[in-house]
């Protein structure tokens, strides 16, 4: 499994360098980055409203373009109030660096803050983005 | 213009101020985080919602069947009590004591069912995710109605009335049906009857309404006193964090520091131990007998998560009709409005969680603030928007007559 896609991934440097990891994104969609990494995400549906049950759709490419491996994880909590939420979300693979994690729920107003964790064999890093929740 | 004269006309214009202040006419400036929060708790009334895990939520037949087995004392085991019993529609749907009174006296306080189609979760624990389980926990509660599935299926099967409606709205008689199929019928037909206990506009919808359509002359028909108690409770108080949206609810769990001791050793785990209930009974929205075949409604109950946290924290009640609902608190400790607004003012920050919520400090209110909140907590009632019919001998069922969409 691992030689076929190394094969898939060697025919394909040749030609449009890994132009599947970085696709999304929409001029709404968020960005993050870090020196090993550029993340993007989009809520779904679109907007943060309090009490309303939402999912994050996310992709995740290393800085040279590659999918990330495995599956990183995402949480959210409120810093001013020292809390998180009340449901854990789960990260689905959709494939390509993208994935979709539902079950979230932002209970009050208020600054909110994501965590998206990576853990890769190399290392693993935490990006963070803050949102204001009305 | 001679002495007297003018003499008469100050006396005139004084009297007016006064008595156009004694109208309240007037309108607080809110600044824009104030008129967002405000904004926020409108607006009302929200549009119908019918619970896709119950085929029969709006249904007009179901709704008229969980009326009488709502004042139907014989659906407990010894004909010595129904839901009317403890929730009175005369005391608010509640039952004014401190902590409900069964075969014994039980551990907490008898809540309204108010706006309760709009809820997420059910109970002061939240151990139940839909309307109709929550209405299955009575029926079946030993120190309550301490019923049996066989029970119930019997008692639909044997009074006409009931039956001829079961068969009405669930195209089967009951007894067709297997027992726990026609326990969850009952307990769906008893939620759509509670689904149209929506209160209706209060002074403050109006308020609200009037100040976003900068209509001056409508808002200054709220009093100032409870202008300024909103106020205080959008701001100062940070209540609407918790007690946030139409409903003045956010529909989680808190804890505010209400002792969850009760009696020798015994303790209420509040939220904990509604999600372990949610996870192990089968009338869960998880469970077989949701009638949602899509993942939507099950999702909450999918993701919540059991958090140490969870210990203590109770149900955020919502404050629509709150006046008419004392006491107050999951073990009903506090009698009166006044008294709640007392203890978020001097709450003891050391019975709060210590990984808590930096939320609730205490406020030390003046008693001017402290009649001001109270004011506007009264604001937020009215009455049911389609009154409760306890008129048990109207009812009619036969094959050729519908019951009316109300
Ligand atoms: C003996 C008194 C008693 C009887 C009888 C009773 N209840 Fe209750 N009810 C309570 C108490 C106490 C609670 C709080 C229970 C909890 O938090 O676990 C409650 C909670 C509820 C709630 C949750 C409200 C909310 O805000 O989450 C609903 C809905 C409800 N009851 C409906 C019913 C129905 C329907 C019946 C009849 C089938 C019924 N009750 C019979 C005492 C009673
Ligand atoms: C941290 C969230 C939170 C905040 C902030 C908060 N409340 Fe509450 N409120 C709750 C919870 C949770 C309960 C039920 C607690 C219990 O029963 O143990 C409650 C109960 C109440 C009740 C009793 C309702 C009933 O039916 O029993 C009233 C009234 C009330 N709060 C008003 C207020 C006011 C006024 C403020 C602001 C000064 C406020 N709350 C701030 C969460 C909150
Ligand atoms: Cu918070």
């Amino acid at each position: 499994m691992r030689i076929f896609t190394g094969v898939i991934l060697l025919t394909l440097s040749t030609t449009s360098a890994f132009a599947d990891c970085g696709t999304l994104n929409a001029p709404t969609d968020q960005q993050l980055s870090s020196k090993a990494y550029q993340l993007q995400y989009r809520m779904e549906p679109d907007g943060l409203a309090v009490s309303q049950d939402f999912s994050v759709l996310f992709e995740v490419c290393k800085s040279d373009g590659t999918a990330v491996e495995g599956t990183p994880s995402v949480d959210a909590y409120m810093p001013m109030h020292g809390h998180g939420m009340n449901y854990r979300a789960q990260v689905e693979k959709l494939g390509d660096g993208k994935f979709r994690a539902t079950g979230f729920m932002f209970h009050m107003p208020g600054k909110w803050q994501f965590k998206f964790d990576i853990n890769e064999p190399q290392g693993s890093e935490q990006l963070t983005a803050d949102h204001m929740v009305k | 213009m001679s002495g007297p004269r003018q003499a008469v006309l100050v006396l005139l214009v004084c009297g007016m101020i006064g008595q156009v202040e004694a109208a309240g006419a007037e309108v607080l400036a809110f600044d824009e985080a104030e008129r967002q929060l405000i904004e926020s708790h409108g607006p009302w009334p929200p549009a119908p919602r019918h619970d896709p895990s119950n085929r029969v939520s709006g249904n007009p037949d179901a709704i008229e069947l969980g009326r009488h087995l709502y004042f139907d004392a014989e659906l407990s085991i010894d004909g010595s009590m129904s839901c009317a019993t403890c929730h009175i529609p005369k005391t608010g749907l509640g039952d004014g004591l401190a902590t409900g009174k069964g075969r014994e006296q039980l551990s907490r306080n008898t809540p309204h069912l108010f706006n309760l189609a709009y809820s997420r979760w059910y109970g002061w624990g939240g151990g139940a995710d839909s309307l109709w389980a929550q209405s299955i926990r009575p029926i079946m509660a030993p120190l309550e109605m301490a019923a049996t599935p066989t029970h119930v299926v019997t008692r639909i099967k044997d009074q006409p009335l009931l039956s001829c409606l079961y068969q009405k709205t669930f195209g089967s008689p009951v007894a067709g049906h297997g027992e726990q199929e026609g326990l969850v019928n009952a307990a769906k037909s008893l939620a759509a009857f509670q689904e149209t206990m929506v209160t209706g506009r209060t002074s403050f919808d109006a308020f609200r309404d009037a100040l976003l359509a900068g209509d001056s002359n409508s808002a200054d028909q709220y009093p100032v006193e409870a202008q300024r108690g909103l106020k205080l409770f959008v701001g100062k108080g940070q209540c609407s964090l918790c007690h946030f949206g139409p409903q003045f609810t956010n529909g989680e769990f808190g804890d505010v520091g209400i002792p969850h001791f009760h009696g020798k050793g015994v303790v209420d785990k509040g939220r904990y131990g509604g999600i372990q209930n949610l996870q192990k009974t089968p009338y869960s929205l998880a469970g077989p007998f949701s009638d949602d075949g899509t993942e939507k409604t099950a999702r909450k109950t999918r993701h919540v998560t059991l958090q140490d946290r969870n210990w203590g924290e109770f149900k955020t009640p919502s404050l629509r009709n709150v006046a008419e609902t004392a006491p107050y608190m999951h073990n009903g400790s506090l009698p009166t409005l006044d008294a709640v607004v007392r203890h978020y003012s001097e709450i003891d920050e050391a019975r709060l969680h210590v990984d808590g919520e930096k939320i609730l400090k205490p406020l030390h209110l003046s008693v001017q603030e402290t009649g001001d909140l109270v004011a506007f907590l009264k604001s937020l009632s009215a009455p049911l928007v389609q009154p409760i019919n306890e008129d048990m001998t109207a009812a009619e069922c036969s094959p050729g007559h519908t019951n009316q969409r109300p």
